[in-house]
């Protein structure tokens, strides 16, 4: 069963449509990875999904529940279901708060335990984490961003929920705490079940840990493959762009590649392109897509979903030439 | 002879918790028309090479070593002239209040005296801008991101500098953006013959640009090579574990790299990666490696470099 159903989403910001119209699912154990160019609305579904935002409109299912539009009474006891890890960890823990009562939060909110099953469960995630016991007792100043990192994934978790979502939880980071993230992310799914949400721009990470990746572009979503099959064929010309442009750290792969070149800018949300949001930067266009919307819809074997016109009901999609 | 020569560069600051040492004794070299990439962890002393080479470190630090410009020591006119230093952040660097072609403009009349609007039409069509004669009436935030980082470039180059020291120069742009960004680089190097020192962290971006890397640990340069080289045999521990803890298909768990970049306070006669690495010994710990060939035959600062008899 999915752990989270987000149906026609839309949200927007005023005359800003950051995210318009976007469906999704995430099974119990599954990592979806969410990609796309910056300004895409990643960021803002995750914050939808969470309800760290009001949604326009739309649904949005954790466990059963659509909290799209509940009131924030009715919100608070479902909110211990799925929580957010946030790019940057120095800005998102309080500094005058220790480590032990950062990670205790949701626990106090969704009054769990008492004092010392608490404090148990402290010592736990710090465990499960990677950390010393005693840092409970520190304060964020003085930790490394990576252990910052650490301990805004403990506390994402303490109330165990089944949803999380990850925002660029390693965007901040250097290459080798980056690892370390990535794999304690990796590894505390795998153990503990819970599905995520994880909004990045770094393709390799998303190969790394997800299963399902969606590709979002202006505010809708115009590829969800499972990784493998998005890797080895992606069908959406701005995924091939995107993967195509995502450089490789092997100097003799890197330069035996063909690199599409986007030529244009990204268009505003305030005023999308009409037809396909892509057409205007698209190297393959024709005149049906500046007119007509090219619906998200399963194209091939496998049911992998692709909004274009040019992709076939069998799957096989227009190659874009560098 | 190398465009640039860097000879034991040493950059020291005074700060309230005391000295810190960012730079360590730093050689390095770029050829004409060579692109050099400079990689390491964040606070390993890549940007504040960087600000040393361009004479824009703050008043709190204190400088020491040789910087060489064709064989001779540069004035510091020739300096300005000669050696041109792009920032990460575009938006910060540039006037909010003025037109792009305005701030091209002040650029070329500072340096050579006289600007024209056909000359800064020519520049924004060097770094691939579209429309140039349109775009040049734009102020900044009428610009993207990636434009934005075009204009500085375009600044940059408008004298014709011999090097051009990028720090970071993508990391805040998407990747669709960056390709075109590193394309301009690179047609910048074949078409008015611009060296490039390319400061980043990203080694995707090092595969596909760079013809030698310089990497930089704890303020010492512990390797350099050519690029194939470096990527095919890395000599120091850190290098490897760099290259190791890149997210990799197929890898079931990444390498990681324990532990963290020490802040230097003094130099030290220990190698500085000693407590992060795996091979460390006593010798590690009391006499400093230096930086001399190793088992691939590039140099590395390891007493036990990798590659060799193990
Ligand atoms: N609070 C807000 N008020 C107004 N506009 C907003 C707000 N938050 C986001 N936006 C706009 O919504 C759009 C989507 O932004 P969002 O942050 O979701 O993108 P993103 O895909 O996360 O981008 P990035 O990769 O840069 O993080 C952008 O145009 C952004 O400027
Ligand atoms: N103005 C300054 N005063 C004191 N210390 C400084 C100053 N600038 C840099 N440092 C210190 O010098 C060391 C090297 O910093 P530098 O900015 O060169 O790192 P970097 O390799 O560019 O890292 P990053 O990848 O994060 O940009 C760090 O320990 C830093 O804290
Ligand atoms: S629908 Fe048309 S414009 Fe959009 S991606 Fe497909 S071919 Fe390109
Ligand atoms: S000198 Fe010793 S501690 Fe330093 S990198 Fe080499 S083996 Fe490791
Ligand atoms: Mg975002
Ligand atoms: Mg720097």
């Amino acid at each position: 069963m999915s752990v989270l159903e987000v149906v026609e989403l839309v949200k927007h910001f005023g005359p800003v449509r950051a995210v318009d119209g976007v469906s999704l699912h995430i099974d119990k154990g599954e990592v979806l990875g969410l990609v796309g160019e910056s300004g895409s609305g990643k960021t803002t579904l995750g914050r939808c999904v969470t309800r760290l935002v009001p949604v326009t409109s739309g649904q949005v299912w954790v466990n059963g529940n659509d909290i799209a539009h509940l009131s924030r009474r009715r919100l608070r006891p479902l909110r211990r279901d799925f929580n957010i890890v946030f790019q940057d960890p120095s800005s998102s823990l309080d500094p005058r708060m220790r480590v032990g009562d950062i990670i205790a939060e949701p626990l106090r909110l969704h009054r769990i335990g008492d004092r010392s099953t608490r404090r148990a469960r402290v010592a736990e995630l710090l465990g499960q984490v990677g950390l010393q016991a005693e840092m409970a007792r520190w304060y964020p100043h003085e930790l490394s961003g990576g252990q910052r990192q650490r301990v805004s994934v403990a506390r994402a978790l303490s109330a165990a929920p089944s949803l999380l979502v990850a925002d660029e939880p390693t965007s901040a980071l250097d290459v080798s705490v980056q690892a370390s993230v990535l794999n304690l992310i990796g590894r505390l799914q795998a153990e503990l079940g819970f599905a995520c949400l994880f909004v990045t721009h770094d393709l390799a990470a998303v190969e790394f840990l997800a299963q399902r990746v969606a590709v979002m572009y202006l505010g809708v979503l115009v590829e969800v493959a499972t990784r493998d099959e998005l890797f080895a064929g992606p069908r959406h010309p701005y995924t091939q762009a995107l993967l195509s442009a995502a450089p490789l750290p092997d100097p003799v792969a890197q330069r035996s590649r063909q690199r599409i070149v986007l030529s244009g800018e990204v268009p505003s949300p305030v005023d999308p392109p009409p037809g396909c949001r892509f057409h205007p930067r698209c190297p393959v266009a024709i005149d049906r897509c500046a007119v007509e919307v090219p619906a998200l819809r399963p194209v091939g074997p496998s049911g992998a979903l692709t909004a274009c016109h040019l992709v076939a009901d069998d799957g096989s999609a227009p190659r874009l030439a560098a | 002879m190398s465009l640039l020569e860097v000879q034991d560069l040493t950059v020291r600051f005074r700060t309230e918790e005391g000295p810190v040492l960012a730079v360590d004794e730093a050689s390095f070299s770029v050829a004409t028309r060579e692109v050099v990439a400079l990689v390491g962890e964040s606070g390993c002393g890549k940007s504040v090479t960087a600000l040393a080479l361009t004479d824009l470190l703050p008043r709190n630090a204190s400088v020491a070593g040789a910087i060489q410009l064709n064989g001779v020591r540069p004035s510091p006119r020739a300096r300005g002239r000669d050696i041109a230093y792009i920032f990460q952040e575009p938006m910060t660097s540039l006037n909010p209040v003025l037109t792009v072609g305005r701030q091209i403009g002040e650029v070329l009349k500072r340096h050579q005296g006289a600007s024209s609007r056909a000359r800064i039409i020519e520049l924004l069509e060097l770094v691939g801008i579209p429309l140039p004669g349109r775009r040049i009436g734009e102020y900044p935030h009428q610009l993207s991101g990636g434009m934005r980082q075009r204009v500085m470039i375009a600044m940059a180059v408008a004298c014709r500098p011999k090097l051009l020291v990028a720090d970071e120069p993508t990391t805040a742009l998407d990747v669709t953006v960056q390709a075109g960004i590193l394309d301009v680089l690179r047609n910048l190097r074949d078409e008015i013959g611009t060296a490039l020192l390319l400061i980043t962290h990203d080694l995707g971006v090092v595969a596909d640009i760079a013809d030698r890397v310089v990497v930089m640990y704890a303020g010492r340069v512990i390797e350099q090579a050519g690029v194939h080289r470096l990527f095919a045999h890395p000599t120091h521990p850190y290098t490897r574990g760099l290259l190791d803890a890149v997210p990799t298909p197929g890898r079931p768990v990444l390498k990681e790299i324990p532990g963290r970049v020490p802040v230097m306070r003094a130099t030290s006669d220990a190698c500085t990666f000693a407590d992060r690495c795996w091979r460390v010994t006593e010798q590690c710990r009391s006499v400093r490696p230096v930086l001399e060939p190793g088992p691939a035959g590039h140099p590395a600062r390891c007493w036990h470099p990798l590659g060799g008899k193990e």
